[in-house]
């Protein structure tokens, strides 16, 4: 930021420095009347006498007034620094800034509840999956009751193969073994069917079992998530209020500020009037002292010839103003010129 | 970066008052009391403009102006008068010693902002 870098000048120098005293100094002693020259008129002893004690009373009016000016300016600038600076660390910057980390805390905390809800959803694709099983294990159940019925069938036959080949006596002798062997094979047929039967029922039962938790914890995943997202809401839309009355208070705050820093700027630039009313005594005082010297010198003072040498040390428009009758007071414009 | 601006007055007021309507206006301000203690802290460095009063002890504004403008670091450094006179004398004056500008006061924040806006080099 920019700022007023060190002014170097302690005390600053007046004008007219050979009559005033510097600001900070003592009082500059009112100067004893000289000596009344020799055959002077009663009007020079009183000019010789009274005189310094007018410019002296009027330059001690003048440091005064100057010094409590700068006093004054030196407060204000000071105020107006003070109030800058607390504007500039307090200013709507950093409820913008507030205002961003609370929309990316929002963002971020949605983020994880998007993650959340898409975890839910590959659990609901695992459990679409495992209904999936549960349908192949009933199918698995049907085939392994099949195979039961088909080993009980080929058990029937063999039974009656066995008859057939007892009634044919030593001719069915051959047979009657092949139709042995038929029914040791359909019942060890109808023990692994049975032992399918009941390892698919087994399954069938774990999965169903699988599923049901499986859906129950889907169900509480889908309320947490449901929670989660009702309560992060909440939360941001409090942080938000928080957010937006400090937001207020600070413009409010700003605003307010800034009213008195355009207060204070503007007193400052009325003191300003220290200046001109400085150079008007200053003028007033040296010509106080130079009327003074010239009745003790007791020559002839010629009245228009003294106003127009006092017009020509003038620098501001007023003191030609109140030279001229006119009496103007300050101006509040200034009148700029470029060249 | 921030452009400098040297203002060059007697009154303490005055340079607080230029002071604060410039830094607030995001300038960076270097002070001097007079002509003699300006040309003592102008040692080359980049100064963007000049604000200078002309009835200063030790070394007046006029004097400076001429004296700055046979520095060459300075010599085309806008210089504006900011005074009490209003005389259309001084002001040839101070055409003539090369200020560019010249402002009366009591002058407006506002209105010396203007003036340092337009004639201040980038």
């Amino acid at each position: 930021m920019a700022g007023v870098l060190a002014a170097g000048c302690t005390v600053a120098a007046r004008r007219f420095a050979t009559q005033a005293p510097a600001a900070g100094a003592p009082p500059a002693p009112v100067p004893e009347a000289p000596a009344p020259a020799p055959g002077a008129a009663p009007l020079a002893q009183v000019a010789q006498a009274v005189v310094p004690v007018w410019a002296g009373q009027t330059a001690e009016a003048r440091q005064q007034m100057e010094e409590a000016i700068r006093g004054l300016a030196s407060r204000f600038a000071g105020m107006h620094g003070e109030l800058r600076k607390a504007l500039d660390t307090s200013g709507l910057e950093s409820n913008r800034e507030l205002q961003g980390i609370i929309d990316r805390g929002s963002e971020a905390l949605a983020g994880v509840v998007r993650d959340l809800a898409e975890g839910a959803r590959a659990r609901a694709v695992v459990l679409e999956k495992i209904r999936g099983l549960a349908a192949i294990t009933e199918e698995l159940r049907a085939m392994s009751e099949e195979v039961a019925s088909i080993a009980n069938q080929t058990n029937l036959l063999a039974l009656n193969a066995a008859i057939e080949a007892a009634h044919a006596r030593e001719l069915g002798r051959g047979f009657a073994v092949v139709a042995d062997e038929v029914r040791k094979l359909s019942e060890r047929s109808g023990t692994t069917g049975n032992a399918i039967t009941t390892k698919v029922a087994w399954v069938n039962q774990s999965l169903l079992e699988t599923l049901r938790e499986t859906e129950a914890f889907g169900d509480r995943e889908a309320e947490v998530i449901h929670r989660a997202e009702a309560t992060i809401h909440r939360v941001v839309e409090d942080i938000q209020a928080g957010a937006t009355d400090l937001s207020g208070s600070a413009r409010r705050f700003e605003e307010a500020g800034e009213d008195l820093g355009r207060e204070i700027s503007g007193t400052l630039v009325h003191l300003q009037f220290q200046d001109r009313v400085s150079q008007i005594l200053q003028s007033v005082i040296a010509d106080m002292e130079k009327f003074a010297a010239e009745v003790a010198g007791g020559g002839a003072l010629d009245a228009a010839a003294w106003l127009r040498d006092l017009e020509r040390t003038y620098t501001t428009l007023e003191q030609l103003a109140v030279h001229h009758g006119e009496g103007a007071g300050a101006s509040d414009e200034s009148d700029i010129t470029f060249f | 970066m921030a452009r400098t601006i040297m203002i060059i007055d007697d009154s303490v007021s005055l340079r607080q008052v230029v002071g604060i309507a410039l830094a607030g206006a995001g300038y960076e301000v270097i002070e001097a009391c007079d002509g003699q203690d300006a040309l003592s802290k102008l040692t080359g460095q980049k100064v963007h403009l000049m604000v200078c009063d002309v009835n200063m002890p030790n070394m007046d504004g006029i004097t400076f102006l001429k004296t700055v403008r046979t520095l060459p670091a300075y010599r085309f450094t806008p210089i504006i008068m900011l005074t009490t006179e209003a005389g259309e004398e001084k002001k040839k004056e101070g055409q003539a010693a090369g200020a560019r500008a010249w402002v009366v006061k009591p002058f407006k924040p506002e209105q010396l902002l203007m003036a340092v806006s337009k004639l201040i080099l980038p």
